[in-house]
């Protein structure tokens, strides 16, 4: 009867951030769907978000910006949700840690790109691209391109972050 | 006309529920036509099946479940248009968001009592539950969930069986969504 089930990453990570935004509260209390937060969702994150960056550039070569912005603001805002929902005095701290260090490191821009040494564009250069990504943007003709959808959700993510560290 | 007479009798609530098996046999097979017009009507016939269930929750044992989301999922890939293909999405969100529901409503009464009690308790499934259904109910969920999560680490599903495609483009997909 069944032909086999096949499902895009960016399908998948829909259906998940559904559950675990949707019914947060049994994610959070009952004790196997924590389970499942801790030893599924969290260790298939982290690979998502070393390689963000690389995986951006080789989607929007392959198929395009939309589908790389796609995957990849989904996957920073699956993280987003963890650290915001789930930032509990509980088990999940160690998960969390890393969750938080690669975010801090894949919201920057890629340097193993950069032809030029010189950071281009702004004050310290973390928010603007560098030279090779924004080749890549003027060559795909997208003057708000996915990258600047990552950085904006990364930049949201922070406030509302530090917003609720100091809440707490 | 055959599907079409079916989802009149859904309408009317002349099926029982111990025949959403049957029902879900032959949707499968015709879900293999390849036809986007009879693939249509079969995921909506679906919904409304998975929505009359919600009713009698003990016909919405383990494999009832994994044969609806299977369902829909085997119509969301690629080789389908894209019309299809957004429409079992949203169909395989609604089946889950039912699922969830149920489970969210099993242990309502139980997660109020542990949040009223103390911030960092959590409730363990070992204790027996009212009925079979709701284990069943609760287990879908759970399984679903971790074969999800299979798929996006670029596995085979295990509940779900079939094989993922990782970093799939469908692009025209990816705008819907």
């Amino acid at each position: 009867m069944s032909t086999g089930v096949t499902l895009s990453v960016t399908h998948a990570l829909d259906l998940v951030y559904d559950a675990i935004s949707g019914w947060k509260e049994l994610f959070q209390v009952i004790q196997p769907f924590k389970a499942i937060v801790k030893d599924y969702v969290c260790p298939a994150l982290c690979p998502l978000l070393k390689g963000l960056q690389a995986d951006f550039l080789t989607l929007s070569f392959k198929n395009g910006l939309p589908s790389a912005a796609a995957l990849s603001s989904r996957v920073v805002r699956m993280a987003r949700t963890l650290l915001l929902d789930f930032v509990t005095p509980n088990d999940m701290l160690e998960e969390f840690d890393l969750i938080v260090t690669l975010m801090v490191h894949v919201l920057q821009p890629d340097r193993s790109w950069q032809t030029d040494p010189t950071p281009t564009g702004g004050l310290d250069g973390s928010i603007v691209t560098n030279s090779a990504t924004s080749s890549i943007m003027s060559r795909l003709n997208a003057p708000m391109g996915g990258e600047h959808v990552v950085l904006w959700h990364g930049l949201i993510f922070f406030i509302q972050f530090l917003s609720c560290w100091n809440c707490q | 006309m055959a599907l079409n007479g079916m989802q009149l009798l859904l309408n009317y609530e002349i099926i029982p529920p111990a025949d959403a098996k049957n029902i879900l046999r032959v949707l499968g097979i015709q879900a293999a036509t390849g036809r986007p017009d009879s693939q249509l009507k079969l995921l909506q016939i679906l919904l409304q099946l998975a929505n009359s269930l919600k009713t009698s929750p003990q016909y919405l044992t383990e494999p009832t479940v994994c044969t609806f989301l299977q369902l829909s999922l085997q119509l969301c890939d690629g080789r389908n248009s894209v019309s299809v293909s957004s429409t079992a999405f949203a169909t395989a969100r609604q089946i889950l968001a039912l699922v969830m529901d149920g489970v969210r409503d099993i242990f309502a009464t139980d997660m109020l009592s542990i949040k009223g009690d103390s911030e960092n308790s959590t409730l363990h499934l070992d204790r027996p539950r009212p009925d079979e259904a709701t284990q069943s109910l609760s287990l879908s969920a759970q399984l679903f969930i971790k074969d999800v999560i299979l798929f996006i680490r670029g596995f085979a599903g295990e509940w779900l069986r079939g094989e993922s495609v990782r970093f799939t483009g469908q692009i025209g997909l990816c705008k819907l969504c």
